[in-house]
Parts: structure tokens; C-alpha cells; sequence
């Protein structure tokens, strides 16, 4: 390390000296030079030499979802060390930090467990260097010595130094050999470890994109086309002028921005600007116009083979000539929905000749850095991307690029520092959406059981539309960019060749024991931008698989909750949650009047979860009053956050279910802000009760697997008060 | 030029009359403890106490502010943590952590008023504060608890 990365290294972790630095690599991290970042080598953790000096560098994103908590929590374990005493700060941007390839992302509930096994290791092996310098103090054998929060003893306790003390002595070559500890041993996994942001962010002190300050920097606001594909054909900017702190008003590739010295200017600006603008071929495009397409499709034909087990097709050919057993049809329409982050998009840049620097909040901020460089010609190393400590809500919105770039445009366009800022209206009507789906499922019911089973959906690619923004990002900058744009739209093609619908068609596939399925997928390709939205595709097949279900049970005459318990029979993690859920709530129990239970259960990124709603309906209105959630998924690293993100799924995809829905018209989205755009708040929100199965297998994801069940209790409690089966969203009872 | 008290102090600021006080208190003061969520005064994340009221500044101008005593969760408390500040770290109530401030000046305001507030008056006065982490079942609990403990 230079003297000058030394100098940036401490002022960045706070740390008076040195001490001790050690770096861990993740598993498909290639050990390479560093690219871009902060101009220091990547660090993971260090210990100062002063008493409680711990820094811990952490390249995920935290985003509400206790990610910084759990991971410290994993690594301290092994280390032994309270993780309440550390200090986590957000790592520079760097290929050593990759979750895919070398894309240093956080997403798809991956975090757990995918540094589950890395950072205990880590943990085990500091730990045992700490005791090997221990002993050579002492004049022992690290078998003579125990170690509990930061302090190595000797048995006896005669003797002891802290890991501070230890700081200087530790050699790099010892830190290897660690034994892992066994789980009844564990401190801190399972336990009550606070979450490390509580704080702050209880002060008001956490710092978020939109925080960011950098003295001169300038304010832009972009008003954007009505139609998707639309483009400016002139502006009259004379009367925006007229604003005090004006500076200029512009046009840009995404439409007209206007630029100042504050907010408040450029927001009272944007207003006098008239802007005429072409509409585009998005035109006449609508909701309605895109269901009714997708209708088509789906009643003329299966699609694209995502699953097939079994041969449905002879199951239904059969039951077209004996009639025996049931047939269950039915369609599910389900509209465009916005993230809508509690932070709306935000980001600053300053370009310079040779150097770029970035502040974003960014789930993926990889790509960011790599499509900054690709768009100026620059090296990937001479992009500088800051990624915020803290996002104001994710929900896979911030793993797009678009609102960095607009800053990079801007800040390139002006040769000065531009922050872009979005207001909620264009947060809410120009962020990519969860598109549009719709759904026919088909099955033949026998002797209480689902023989044959069709799910046929419609929905726009969504691994398709993610490919091209990552997949260059994903190959090395020393390629030629079109090159890796060649390779990133073959390896599209190729995924779609290996029939890779895990994104559009994931949850779709039934994990019950039903012999004969079949999942197909039809696609149209649309110009709307389309991106993941929390759950992804299980957010809309878990809730129309387990809504058919109950379908299915009604038509069998069978107890939704026993129905499910039969198809459970063979997956034993699956029915343990479905039957804990059962217990929770006391499936059956004589209800109130007017209250309903309506059971679900989805097995999503690793995790098992069942929930059941008790739904009042009275008078036309649809309350949710309460919900029991049970979850599987694998050890509990932190109780309070997995239970934390159950509620948080749960509220989310009710948010959608009972009030949610973006409509498209005439090319552009008409709900502008949260009076139209309803989410879930205090008054309408169900108690939730959480209880998670007791478990060694490793951990898997909670930050999203919450959510897809919830809209299917809610529904099936919907179905059992009113005999209304709810196959549209928002759910409505007219 | 305007003349408030913000948070203990006197202030004066020389912006035009419309502006929003949250850019005042974010742009010109530099606080940042108070957010920006929907510019309309419909997701409580701007939140600050007016004369100990809590008010939605997004949409409240700088005119209708002079004279009056401006709280922001910055200063809701000269030392550390207030009660219901405590109890909110005791819960760990944040997730992304975004619309607090708001959560936690409409929650003091309630608190400030109604001394034994039942589930209803806590819906009532909460119902107008976004959290999209839906950390709901938390606020309730930190408040409930908060009242309990300064009723004992």
C-alpha cells in the first residue's frame, strides 16, 4: 500500500493507524488488479490499534433489508466479536467485490447466501491468527487459549490482550486454518444483534443520494417525452429564464432539462417551459391494448416451453372424452406497477477530461461505472463511482442505470459538478415498471388432486430487457465495447435458445406433486421500459399459482388448507411452514362475523413460506385484518430482520394487491403521484404475526420471498367471504 | 428575507415567498434530516413540527413560516435520543430507514398531544405517513410502548 492509498484509507475508515488490514475474496471474484474505486486496495475489515477500533467493509447495498447487520453478523461469529462494535462502511466500487461475474450487485435476496460460507471462513481464519499472535505473546500454543468478544485469554485468565492490542502482531501468512464453530456455539447468528443503522437512521443523521452536497454542484430537473419513444421537436425556454438561479435549459437525449442552483428553482422553472413534443408509433398504445393482445396469444396457443413434466396434453385430450373428474379454466390480468422507492431517482457527476466521479444510491453500481466509461471512451478505472451508505428503498429499481446517466450527460453537456432530481411524478411515471402479465392456467381435477395442469403466461422478457444493460458490464473493459454489446445480445439469444425463462416464468412451476404440468411463456416485445420489481416473477406467478390452486381445491370440494397439505405430502420443508401457518391461525376456527381465512404458500430464492389472511368484508370494502406468516429459510441469521422483511413482503404485495395499478394510455402513464398511485399506510395495515422454523441447512434470501403468497391469501379469505375469485389487481368487490 | 426560529434559533433567509420550506430547510440551511418524498403533502416524509404542530413542508411557503418556531428532527432534542426516539432504536423500527424523520415528528406531535393514545388515534394520526418497507407494525408498537412507559 502507496503511502498516499494509506493516507485515503484511514481518513475513509476513521482509523488512527494501520493496525491490521485484511481482505476477503468472494468466490467468484478473479484476483486481479484494482479497477476504479476509491484509491485504496479493497478491505474487508481491519482493526485499529485503539481500543474498539473495527472497520468492516461491506460491498452490498443496504436498502432496508438489514444486509450490513446480517453480514457483520455472520463474520463476527466467527471472529468473535460483538458486531454491535464495528464500524460497517460501503466498500468502493471494485471487480473484487463480484456477485456476478465481476458486477458487484445486490439483488434477488442473494446476499445470505451467497457470503454464508465465505465470511465464516474469513471469520474462522482471523481468529485464527489472532490466537497464533496471542500465543507467541504469551509464550503458549493457541490450544491454551479461548477468545470471547475481542479479547484472546489464556485458560487460566491470567493473561489477556485485545484484539486491538493484538492489531500490529498479526501476521497475513497466519490468517488461514480457521475451524468453524458449530452451531449450538453460536453468540450472535440466531440472536438479538441490533440492527447497525438504527441509529442513524433514527437521528436523522444516515445519508442517503439525495443528501449528497458538493459546494457549486448544480440541480437539474428533465421533463420527459408523454409517450415512450416520444422526442422533442422544439422548446420555448424564455419564460423558465425568467427564474431567479436559472442557468440554462437544454435538451438531452431523454427529453428538456431545465438547470440551477436549487431545487426549488429548477422545480418552479420547469413549469413556464413549453415544450412541443413528436409522439412517437407508442401513440395509441394502452393497457387495455396490451391485455387484449396477450388474450390472443394466450388462447391460441401454449408458448414457449419454461416447464413440462408429464404430458398434460393427453390428460386433456382424455378428459375431452370421458369427462371424468373436473376442468378448471380461468384467466388472470394483472396491470404495470411502479417501485415507487420512498427516495425518488437521484444522482450527481462531475465529468472531467480524464476523470468522472459519481454519487449514486445503486443496487448494481458496476454498471454504472462501466457504462459511464463506455459512453465517454474512458478506462473503467477512470470512473469513479460513489455509492451512497444508505438507498432509500431498492426493490430492484435501483439496479438500473439511467438516472446516473442522466447526470453523466448533464455533467458532460455543462463541464460542471450536475446533480439530476427526480420528482415523484417523474420517479413514478418514467422509472421501468414490473410489466404488465396476464395468465391462463387450465387443469383437470381427479379424486381430490390435480392431474393435469397448464399455466400459460404473457409477459414482456425481463431477463431479456436486463441482458443488454449488464451483460457488456460483465466482460472485461479490455474489450472492445462492440464486442461486448455482440456478446451480450448472443448470449440473449442463447439463454432464450436454452429455454431460460427463470425470471418471466419463475414460481410458476409447481413445487406440489402434480404429475403432468406444463409452464409456457408468450412475449411481446414492447418499448415501455420493463425492469425487476421486488420478487420478480414469483411476485405475480406466486400469487396466480396459488390463487388457481384454491381454484382448483373449490372445484374439488376440498379444504383449500388440506388440498395443499395432500400436494405437500412428498416436500417436507414446504408442508412444515404450511401446517405451521395453519397452527398460527387456527385454520377453521369459527370466525367473526364478516371475517374470512384464505391460506396461501409460495417457495421462493430458497426460502419456504406460507402464510393465512383473515379478511373482513362488510359493505363493499375489503379489510385485511390480519396475517400469520411461518418461513423456512435455513438458519435464522437475525430473527427480528427475517421477521422485519416477512412483514415488509407481505405490506408490499398487498400494496399492490388492494390498491396498485399504473395504467398505460396513449403511450405514457397516467398515475402521476401516491393520490393516485395508493399504497398500503398505518390504518390499513394487517398486524402480522411471523414465526421461523427452526433450521441448520445454510441460509438462503428473506428479502423477498414474503411477498408472493400474500396476495393469494388475501384473495382466497376474498373468495371464501363473498364467492368473488379476485383475478384482477387492485382487488375489487363490485 | 423571512425570520423563523429553527430549532432554538433565530433565522432569517432571503428566498422568494412560494418557496417550500423543506428546500429552505434542505437547500439553504443544509439539514438534511428532513426528507423529500412526494412534493404534495401526501407522504409525510417532510414532516417538521410548526409551533410544535406537525405539518407537511413541501407544500407550506416560506411566508406562511415567519414568525414561528420551526422544529426539525434535528432539533427534537438538545441531549441524544428522546423517549420515543429510544424505544424506536429498542424496536429497530427503520428498514431503508427514508420516511423516519417524518414517522418519528408526526409520531412526537401525537405523543405531544394525547398522552394515552388508543390503536384508533394512532392509526388516525399515522395514516398519512408513507413507509414502503412497511415497517407498520413496529411505529405502532414504539408508540404504544412509549405512552405506556411515560404513564407509569
Amino acid at each position: 500500500m502507496s503511502d498516499f492509498n494509506r493516507r485515503e484509507f484511514l481518513k475513509y475508515t476513521g482509523l488512527s493507524s494501520l493496525g491490521f488490514i485484511v481482505s476477503i475474496q468472494t468466490p467468484l471474484a478473479a484476483k486481479k488488479a484494482i479497477v476504479g474505486g476509491q484509491a485504496f486496495e479493497h478491505h474487508y475489515f481491519a482493526i485499529g490499534e485503539k481500543a474498539n477500533e473495527f472497520v468492516f467493509i461491506m460491498d452490498k447495498a443496504e436498502m432496508g433489508q438489514g444486509v450490513i447487520t446480517g453480514q457483520a453478523t455472520i463474520f463476527c461469529e466467527e471472529i468473535d466479536l460483538n458486531p454491535e462494535r464495528i464500524n460497517i462502511l460501503p466498500a468502493p466500487v471494485d471487480p473484487i467485490y463480484g456477485t456476478m461475474g465481476d458486477m458487484q450487485l445486490t439483488g434477488g435476496s442473494t446476499s445470505t447466501p451467497d457470503r454464508w460460507q465465505v465470511l465464516r471462513q474469513a471469520g474462522a481464519d482471523i481468529r485464527a491468527a489472532l490466537l497464533k499472535a496471542a500465543a507467541k505473546e504469551f509464550g503458549t500454543t493457541s490450544d491454551n487459549l479461548v477468545t470471547s468478544d475481542g479479547v484472546v485469554s489464556t485458560k487460566d485468565g491470567s493473561k489477556s490482550l485485545t484484539y486491538n492490542k493484538l492489531a500490529t502482531l498479526i501476521k497475513r501468512e497466519d490468517v488461514k486454518g480457521g475451524k468453524l464453530k458449530s452451531p449450538k456455539d453460536f453468540k450472535y447468528i440466531g440472536k438479538g444483534v441490533k440492527k447497525a443503522d438504527a441509529l442513524e437512521k433514527t437521528m436523522g443523521e444516515a445519508q442517503f443520494g439525495i443528501d449528497f452536497h458538493k459546494e457549486g454542484m448544480l440541480t437539474a430537473v428533465i421533463l420527459r417525452p408523454p409517450t415512450f419513444g416520444g422526442k422533442v421537436k422544439s422548446f420555448d425556454k424564455s419564460k423558465a429564464m425568467e427564474i431567479k438561479g436559472i442557468k440554462d435549459v437544454i435538451e438531452v437525449s431523454r427529453g428538456v432539462a431545465v438547470i440551477g442552483e436549487k431545487y426549488w428553482q429548477v422545480n418552479k422553472a420547469r413549469a413556464l417551459v413549453k415544450v412541443d413534443w413528436e409522439l412517437g408509433k407508442n401513440k395509441d398504445l394502452s393497457s387495455e391494448s396490451i391485455q387484449k393482445q396477450y388474450k390472443d396469444l394466450l388462447e391460441s396457443d401454449s408458448g414457449k416451453k419454461a416447464h413440462a413434466a408429464g404430458d398434460v396434453e393427453k390428460i386433456f385430450e382424455e378428459f375431452k372424452k370421458d369427462k371424468s373428474g373436473v376442468l378448471v379454466e380461468a384467466q388472470y390480468e394483472l396491470p404495470y406497477l411502479a417501485h415507487a422507492t420512498m427516495e425518488p431517482m437521484n444522482a450527481a457527476a462531475d465529468v472531467k477530461e480524464d476523470r468522472v466521479d459519481i454519487w449514486v444510491g445503486s443496487q448494481g453500481p458496476t454498471s454504472v461505472q462501466n457504462e459511464a466509461a463506455d459512453r465517454l471512451g474512458l478506462n473503467r478505472d477512470q470512473v469513479f463511482v460513489h455509492n451512497m451508505k444508505y438507498l432509500g428503498g431498492g426493490f430492484g429499481r435501483r439496479s438500473t442505470v439511467d438516472y446516473p446517466m442522466e447526470a453523466l450527460e448533464l455533467s458532460q453537456k455543462l463541464k460542471e459538478p450536475v446533480r439530476v432530481m427526480w420528482s415523484r411524478e417523474d420517479d413514478m411515471q418514467f422509472s421501468p415498471m414490473r410489466p404488465i402479465n396476464r395468465h391462463h392456467l387450465k387443469a383437470v381435477v381427479k379424486e381430490g388432486k390435480p392431474v393435469g395442469y397448464e399455466h400459460r403466461i404473457g409477459c414482456e422478457s425481463l431477463i431479456q430487457a436486463f441482458i443488454p444493460g449488464t451483460m457488456p458490464h460483465m466482460l472485461p473493459g479490455w474489450l472492445p465495447k462492440g464486442i461486448r454489446k455482440g456478446v451480450a445480445s448472443v448470449a440473449g439469444g442463447a439463454l432464450d435458445l436454452m429455454n431460460f425463462h427463470m425470471v418471466t416464468g419463475e414460481g410458476a412451476t409447481l413445487d406440489y406433486d402434480v404429475e403432468n404440468q406444463f409452464v409456457g411463456i408468450q412475449e411481446l416485445d414492447l418499448d415501455i421500459p420493463i425492469h425487476f420489481w421486488r420478487a420478480v416473477g414469483h411476485s405475480y406467478n406466486g400469487f396466480v399459482k396459488e390463487s388457481f390452486i384454491d381454484e382448483l381445491a373449490h372445484a374439488a370440494k376440498a379444504d383449500p388448507y388440506a388440498f395443499r397439505q395432500k400436494l405437500l405430502a412428498k416436500n417436507a420443508r414446504g408442508l412444515t411452514v404450511l401446517n405451521k401457518a395453519a397452527k398460527m391461525a387456527n385454520w377453521g376456527k369459527e370466525m367473526p362475523k364478516d371475517v374470512y381465512q384464505g391460506i396461501a404458500y409460495h417457495f421462493s430464492f430458497g426460502s419456504y413460506v406460507a402464510q393465512v389472511a383473515e379478511v373482513k368484508i362488510k359493505d363493499g370494502t375489503i379489510k385485511v385484518q390480519k396475517v400469520f406468516c411461518s418461513v423456512d429459510c435455513g438458519v435464522a441469521i437475525n430473527p427480528d430482520i427475517i421477521v422485519d422483511q416477512m412483514k415488509s413482503g407481505i405490506i408490499y404485495g398487498l400494496s399492490a394487491a388492494l390498491h396498485g395499478k399504473m395504467d398505460l394510455k396513449n403511450g405514457g402513464f397516467v398515475q402521476t403521484n401516491f393520490h393516485e398511485y395508493n399504497v398500503m399506510t398505518l390504518d390499513g395495515a394487517p398486524d402480522i404475526e411471523v414465526e421461523i422454523i427452526d433450521s441448520e441447512v445454510s441460509p438462503m434470501g428473506v428479502g423477498e420471498p414474503g411477498l408472493p403468497p400474500a396476495g393469494a391469501a388475501v384473495a382466497n379469505a376474498i373468495f371464501a367471504g363473498s364467492g368473488k375469485r379476485m383475478r384482477t389487481m387492485p382487488f375489487t368487490l363490485s | 428575507m423571512y425570520q423563523f426560529e429553527l430549532n432554538g434559533k433565530n433565522v432569517s433567509i432571503d428566498v422568494p415567498g412560494d418557496t417550500p420550506l423543506l428546500w429552505v430547510i434542505r437547500e439553504e440551511m443544509q439539514l438534511k434530516g428532513t426528507k423529500f418524498g412526494c412534493g404534495m403533502g401526501l407522504c409525510g416524509a417532510c414532516t417538521m413540527h410548526i409551533d410544535g404542530e406537525a405539518t407537511r413542508t413541501c407544500i407550506l411557503p416560506i411566508e406562511d413560516v415567519a414568525g414561528t418556531k420551526v422544529t426539525t428532527i434535528e432539533g427534537l432534542s438538545k441531549n441524544g435520543p428522546t423517549k420515543l426516539q429510544e424505544k424506536w432504536i429498542e424496536y429497530g423500527v427503520p428498514q431503508c430507514g427514508y420516511c423516519q424523520s417524518g414517522q418519528i415528528m408526526q409520531a412526537t406531535s401525537l405523543l405531544n398531544q394525547n398522552k394515552k393514545p388508543t390503536d384508533e388515534d394512532i392509526e388516525v394520526a399515522m395514516s398519512g405517513n408513507i413507509c414502503r418497507c412497511g415497517t407498520y407494525n413496529k411505529i405502532k408498537a414504539a408508540i404504544k410502548d412509549t405512552a405506556k412507559e411515560s404513564q407509569s
